[in-house]
Parts: C-alpha cells; sequence; structure tokens
C-alpha cells in the first residue's frame, strides 16, 4: 500500500487499468458522479468469488462458505479503516446509498425512547410537529425517503435554502432558520457532505453543532464524498454515514451505512428475513446483533468483494493523489468552460480558484439558448460522454429556475485532454445550432 | 447514425422560429405535460369551434426536439375535427413507437412529421418527441368525455 503518497500523474497512466478503455478507446467518459468505471482487480474479484467460493456467507458448514464469510466479514474492517471509523462503528451492507438512507429513514421512524441515551432529543419515534431537517441541494435519495416518513409520522420537513448563485447552502439563511426552529423538536438533521451537481465539498461544523445542540440525530449521505477524498468518520461529526461503491471504482447494488453499534442496537430492523434473526416464534422473533439486524436476506457477496478490491485499488493510487489530481482537472475544466463563456451552474472558476468553495471533480454548465438534452445528445456524436438533466436534484433546479443542466465529473482515468475533447464539442454544438 | 438524421433542417426551424407560441387566455381546454426523465414541462392551450380546432398554442421550454415537435403538432392540428387529430396521433405514435415506417412520405399537410423519424434511433429522446402529443391526448379525452 502506499503510505508516503508522492503527487503522481494519473489519468492516461491509469487508464490501462480500466477494460472500458480498452473497449472505448475514443470515449471520454465525464459521467462519474453517476457512476465510476471499474478498474480490472475489481472486476477480477468478483469473478473470483463466483468461480472459487459460489457459496452463501454465514449459513454453510462447510470450507467455502466460512472462506466467502471471512472475506465478506473483513471487509466491513477494512470499510471503516478507509474512512478512519473507530471499532465501535458498524458497517452494514446495503444495495446503495439510497438504500442505506431509507433503512435510516424507515428504521428511525419508529425507535423507541431508548435512543433518548444518545440523542437528547429523542422520545419515541417520530411523531406529527418534530422536524426533519434536509437542505434544498439534496439528491432526491435523501429527500424522498423523509417524505415518506413524513407522510406516516406526521413529522415536518424543513430545507435549508441554497445560495443561487453558488449553489452553496446558505448559511445566513440557516442562522435564521435556528431562530425559527426554536423550541421546535427537530429530531433528524440529514444532508450531502458533497453536492452532486456542484461538487462543493461543506463543512458540516455548523450542522452537527446545531444537532448536539437540539439532541438531533446527524445523517450524512456520502456518495459524493468518499470517493473523491480522505475522510475522517469522527471529523465529520456524523452520527451515521451513508455511501455507494458504484461512485467509487467499485460495482452497482452494493452500499454502506456507518453508524455506532450502541445506536444501532436499539433501532428496528427495517427489512425482515433470513440472517437477520436469533429465534423466530409463532407470536414473534428475535432479532440478531447489528450489523446483521439490517442485512435481511441473502446478501450481494460478490459485490462486497467487489468494494473490498476497489477500497485496495483506491488505497493502492491514493486518495491524496486521486484528490490532488482530480483538483488540477478540475481548474483545468473551470479554466477551459470559462473561456468559451459557458453558464456555470455552482461556484464560478474564481471562487475555486480562490478557494472559497472546496470542490470535487463535478462541474454543472449550460450553453445559452440551447437546451441540455441537446448538448448531451451532440457530446455523445463526439464520443464525450456528460450527463444532461435535473441530476436527481429538483429542488435545487427549482431554485435555479431550470429544468436541466449539463454536467460534466472527473475521476482518476481522467486527462487533460479529456477536458479538450468536452470544450470542442461544445463548440461544435453551438455551431450546430447556430448560437 | 449521424446527429444530421436527428436534428433534420425542419426540426431546427421548428425549434428556431417556433410557431404558435403563448397563451390562450381564457380558453376552452389546457394540459399541463411534463417529462420526468429532463423535467421539461409544458402548457397547452385550445379553443374549440364548429367541432374543430379554432386556436391551440403553447408556453414553456424543452429540447429542439421536443418543442419543435409540439410546433409541428400545433400548426397541423389547428383546423382540424377530432377524428381526423386522433388520426393522425395514433399514425405518429405508430411511427415512434411501433417501429412503422414514415406513414407522412407523401402527404403534403403531414410531411413535416415524417423528419421526427431519425429519434427513434435515439430512445432516450422519444419522449421528447412525445411530450406535445401526449399532452394533446390528455385534451382530446377531455373533448369526447364532455
Amino acid at each position: 500500500m502506499n503510505t508516503e503518497e508522492q503527487l503522481i500523474s494519473l489519468g492516461k497512466n491509469i487508464r490501462k487499468d480500466f477494460p472500458f478503455f480498452q473497449n472505448n478507446p475514443n470515449t471520454v467518459y465525464l459521467d462519474t458522479a453517476a457512476t465510476s468505471l471499474v478498474p480490472k482487480d475489481v472486476i477480477e474479484n468478483i469473478v473470483l468469488y463466483y468461480e472459487k467460493y459460489g457459496a452463501n456467507v454465514h449459513r454453510g458448514v462447510y470450507k467455502a462458505s466460512a472462506e466467502a464469510s471471512e472475506i465478506y466479514e473483513n471487509t466491513r474492517k477494512k470499510v471503516r479503516d478507509f474512512v478512519s471509523a473507530p471499532s465501535d462503528v458498524e458497517v452494514i451492507f446495503t444495495k446503495n446509498t439510497t438504500e442505506s438512507l431509507n433503512l435510516l429513514a424507515h428504521s428511525l421512524s419508529s425507535a423507541k425512547s431508548e435512543l433518548n441515551e444518545f440523542f437528547s432529543g429523542w422520545n419515541d419515534g417520530l411523531k406529527k410537529d418534530d422536524v426533519i431537517l434536509l437542505s434544498e441541494s439534496e439528491h432526491h435519495s435523501n429527500i424522498v425517503p423523509w417524505q415518506i416518513v413524513s407522510e406516516k409520522t406526521g413529522a415536518s420537513l424543513e430545507y435549508i435554502p441554497v445560495i443561487k448563485e453558488s449553489g452553496a447552502l446558505d448559511l445566513a439563511a440557516f442562522e435564521n432558520m435556528k431562530n425559527r426552529l426554536e423550541g421546535r423538536p427537530v429530531k433528524i438533521i440529514s444532508l450531502a457532505h458533497v453536492s452532486n451537481v456542484t461538487g462543493i465539498v461543506y463543512d458540516l461544523t455548523a450542522f452537527s453543532q446545531f444537532a448536539k445542540e437540539k439532541g438531533a440525530i446527524f445523517i450524512t449521505d456520502g456518495a459524493q464524498s468518499v470517493c473523491h477524498q480522505k475522510l475522517n468518520f469522527t471529523e465529520l461529526g456524523c452520527d451515521f454515514f451513508a455511501f455507494s461503491a458504484h461512485k467509487m471504482a467499485g460495482p452497482k447494488g452494493i452500499g454502506v451505512l456507518l453508524g455506532k453499534k450502541e445506536i444501532l442496537k436499539q433501532m428496528p430492523p427495517f427489512c425482515g428475513g433470513g440472517d437477520m434473526i436469533l429465534e423466530v416464534e409463532k407470536a414473534g422473533s428475535t432479532y440478531n446483533e447489528p450489523p446483521y439486524k439490517f442485512e435481511a436476506g441473502t446478501p450481494n457477496v460478490g459485490g462486497v468483494f467487489g468494494l473490498s478490491s476497489a477500497i485496495d485499488y483506491l488505497n493502492k493510487i491514493g486518495m491524496n493523489n486521486i484528490a490532488a489530481w482530480e483538483n488540477k482537472l478540475t481548474l483545468y475544466a473551470m479554466k477551459k468552460l470559462s473561456a468559451i463563456n459557458v453558464q456555470f451552474f455552482g461556484p464560478s472558476a474564481a471562487d475555486i480558484a480562490s478557494e472559497k468553495f472546496k470542490k470535487v471533480g463535478v462541474v454543472s454548465f449550460g450553453l445559452e439558448g440551447i437546451h441540455p438534452h441537446d448538448v448531451g445528445t451532440m457530446a455523445d456524436e463526439y464520443d464525450v460522454c456528460i450527463r444532461v438533466g435535473h441530476h436527481c436534484c429538483q429542488l435545487l433546479m427549482k431554485a435555479w429556475k431550470v429544468s436541466a443542466t449539463c454536467r460534466a465529473s472527473f475521476y482518476l482515468y481522467n486527462d487533460f485532454e479529456d477536458i479538450d475533447r468536452l470544450t470542442d464539442a461544445l463548440e461544435k454544438t453551438r455551431q450546430f445550432f447556430r448560437r | 447514425m449521424s446527429v444530421n438524421e436527428l436534428y433534420r433542417e425542419v426540426i431546427l426551424d421548428h425549434f428556431e422560429n417556433p410557431r404558435n407560441k403563448g397563451k390562450i387566455s381564457p380558453c376552452d381546454f389546457h394540459e399541463h405535460g411534463s417529462n420526468p426523465l429532463c423535467g421539461d414541462s409544458i402548457e397547452l392551450y385550445l379553443n374549440m369551434k364548429d367541432d374543430k380546432v379554432a386556436e391551440i398554442k403553447y408556453e414553456g421550454n424543452g429540447c429542439s426536439i421536443s418543442q419543435a415537435s409540439i410546433s409541428m403538432m400545433t400548426e397541423i392540428v389547428a383546423g382540424k375535427d377530432i377524428a381526423e387529430i386522433k388520426n393522425i396521433l395514433n399514425l405518429f405514435k405508430g411511427m415512434m413507437l411501433e417501429d412503422k415506417e414514415n406513414p407522412f412520405e407523401n402527404d403534403y399537410d403531414l410531411e413535416d412529421l415524417g423528419a421526427l423519424e431519425g429519434v427513434k434511433q435515439y430512445p432516450v429522446r422519444i419522449k421528447c418527441a412525445l411530450l406535445g402529443w401526449n399532452t394533446l391526448q390528455e385534451i382530446l379525452k377531455k373533448i369526447t368525455e364532455k
């Protein structure tokens, strides 16, 4: 493992690790924020599981099952180490960030007063007038689960507004909001660490501090965060942290929820079935300990093998290396895109250069007079893959009064010439539409 | 497949010079249409006179395909009766969704619609071409129910 990370050039130098580029040699892939490409090591480790082990975990008395179970369980520690989480933090395997957040929303909505030991504002489940605090820049996966439980429980949702120009959370408005919420039972605060539209990395201190004052639960959606930088679970100040493997060089269908084991013990299960019980009687069942209590049914063992290998791969390259490389690409992209006068949705090039905002390799933009869908189709004509649409962030789109934007996102396998290809495609798009 | 077959000249023309854009107020019929994939939405307004479409207008923004398709649609349905419009709508949806050949080829009045056939090669964009027509279909339902 490369612990003494020296800054190295990534991009072209590591493309050989990603079979996608052998199959699509002329394609510029700028849609990692939707899903990342997967290195050969990860694919091979998934294949290894199916070819060598094949067996289910936690159920077989035979060697293949025991060995698969050991790798599955060891991956929990690997995940914990990857985000520098202490040993009392449990790792639950889910389908993805969305499922992790749904698990929390549904389980917490009926979590009993035992949680009061950890959160002084908690009494008995979610009820009418309880407040769940989100923001306008959240992904739909951190809005809709809360809307579903609010419909069931009567709890109300409040949204921290964004500053229109930058798309950043409006801290001044949040201060006013705090006054407005004075005396109201704020039970849960759930916010993304990094915006999937603007790429802004938030300092969550003010929100975790507010959660502490309110005795509320603080949840961080790390889907766009964990893939781009070295994280420290404790420094994030959250009680729960959710992310997906498929945005960090891993496979689809496997995600993670991190949270303190003692807290998880007091939460009701989200899904019932095999492996999550101790004893089943006609009248009811007793539940297994976390993490098993939250992993009903046969899990995605191959996915866990893939996640394990993805972490090894990212560690080998070094998360600080990845962050530094991405930062160079982002600065270059902002400069090149500014030069052709695109409309930025999110921080300006000057804001990024002056470090007013910390940002990962995600840039949203538009071309005046041309709809993002037309831009996306034209970019594809030149084999440049970008995302166009609302990015599952319709509240943010509405704040900007647009229906869609274009988004380019960068990862370790992108290089400066990819950005040149993007800006060339954008200029050709303008010529085509005579704008 | 080239973008020139998707973005035919007639489509670009309607995109640049949309016909019948605006609001009718008050109007006999109004319907909201949206495409959840891209978040685009339109408002369609329609007035009837003597069982024929007397006036049709639309508001909203969208991609060139959706806007050109709506613009063409408004030109075509103005002055026609419900049966004629239903027939064109079925022919158009058949071409777009059921892999039927362009039925508008030698029809002077409708041949522009054939330009949208290229959209079929871009499956994610078919919904764009149908946005206006699906909204019109909702209005037709209201008219027949009335």
